[in-house]
């Protein structure tokens, strides 16, 4: 009975975390500039690994993969918003020059 | 200098354990590894770590402030997805994309990094460039700009960072 419910949980986090990500693939394709399309990747990536990685861990319950999956979702939520100044500067600066 | 020696050792403490996390706490080599690799890396990185002259003492107070703030974080975070996700599979996207500036308060390296990462990560906006206390901000629409403003977050990242004020 657990493991129904259990899985019908992760399912439902992984399928919206897809649906995220697909939405920032469309934004990416749909927006105007590239600031506008930073907008779009950084944030459906960030809910969207978000999602899929907290259905992950509740599919494995209270394991050390739990605490693994838990550590990524970490670094990859302080390395989404780095990474996209990063991209953001460049562009500011080259579109200042 | 006991000071600094704190700070390596905590250092050493966070590397290790992020070790031990993924090593799954066994066997007894992979410590071992774990530990040489651990000094390795900041003896690799010794120039570039944050130094304790630029740290501030973490309080119990600023502590506290963390959780309200992930909290506050998290809700805008989410919002922020909703209504990027709206605007993109809106038939005619309705954006006017603008630069602002905003004079942000805080004072130490760290409150002001986390600040511009969670600006990012709210609705509609980015954090383009640093320049002394102002951050130039890229919003796609003129309400987002507004609605960061108001934030609250803000006042709890004030609260980490001066827990005498």
């Amino acid at each position: 009975m657990i493991t129904l419910i259990q899985e019908i949980v992760a399912g439902t986090l992984i399928v919206l975390g897809m649906f995220f990500f697909l939405v920032a693939l469309l934004g990416l394709l749909r927006m105007p500039d590239v600031f506008s399309r930073i907008h779009t990747t950084t944030k459906g990536d960030t809910l969207g690994i978000g999602l899929i990685i907290v259905g992950l861990m509740v599919l494995s319950g209270f394991t050390a993969l739990s605490l693994k999956l838990f550590v990524t979702l970490v670094l990859i939520w302080i390395t989404t918003p780095t990474a996209a100044h990063l991209i953001a500067k460049s562009e500011y600066e080259r579109d200042a020059s | 200098m006991r000071g600094k020696w704190v700070v390596w050792l905590s250092y050493f403490a966070v590397l290790f354990g992020l070790w031990l996390i993924l090593a799954e706490f066994s066997p007894l080599s992979e410590w071992i590894i774990g530990a040489l690799a651990s000094a390795l890396v900041l003896v690799w990185l010794r120039r570039s770590l944050l130094l304790p002259r630029d740290i501030r003492p973490i309080t119990p107070r600023g502590l506290l402030a963390f959780f309200p703030f992930l909290m506050h974080w998290l809700k805008d975070l989410l919002i922020a997805n909703v209504e990027v996700a709206r605007i993109v599979l809106s038939k005619n996207m309705d954006i006017k994309p603008d630069f602002y500036t905003f004079d942000q308060p805080l004072k130490s390296d760290v409150a002001q990094a986390t600040l511009a990462n969670a600006i990012t990560l709210t609705p509609g906006t980015l954090t383009v460039d640093y320049d002394n206390q102002t951050l130039i901000i890229h919003s796609l629409r003129p309400h987002h700009y507004d609605d960061l403003k108001s934030a609250t977050f803000l006042a709890y990242l004030k609260a980490m960072e001066a827990p005498d004020a």
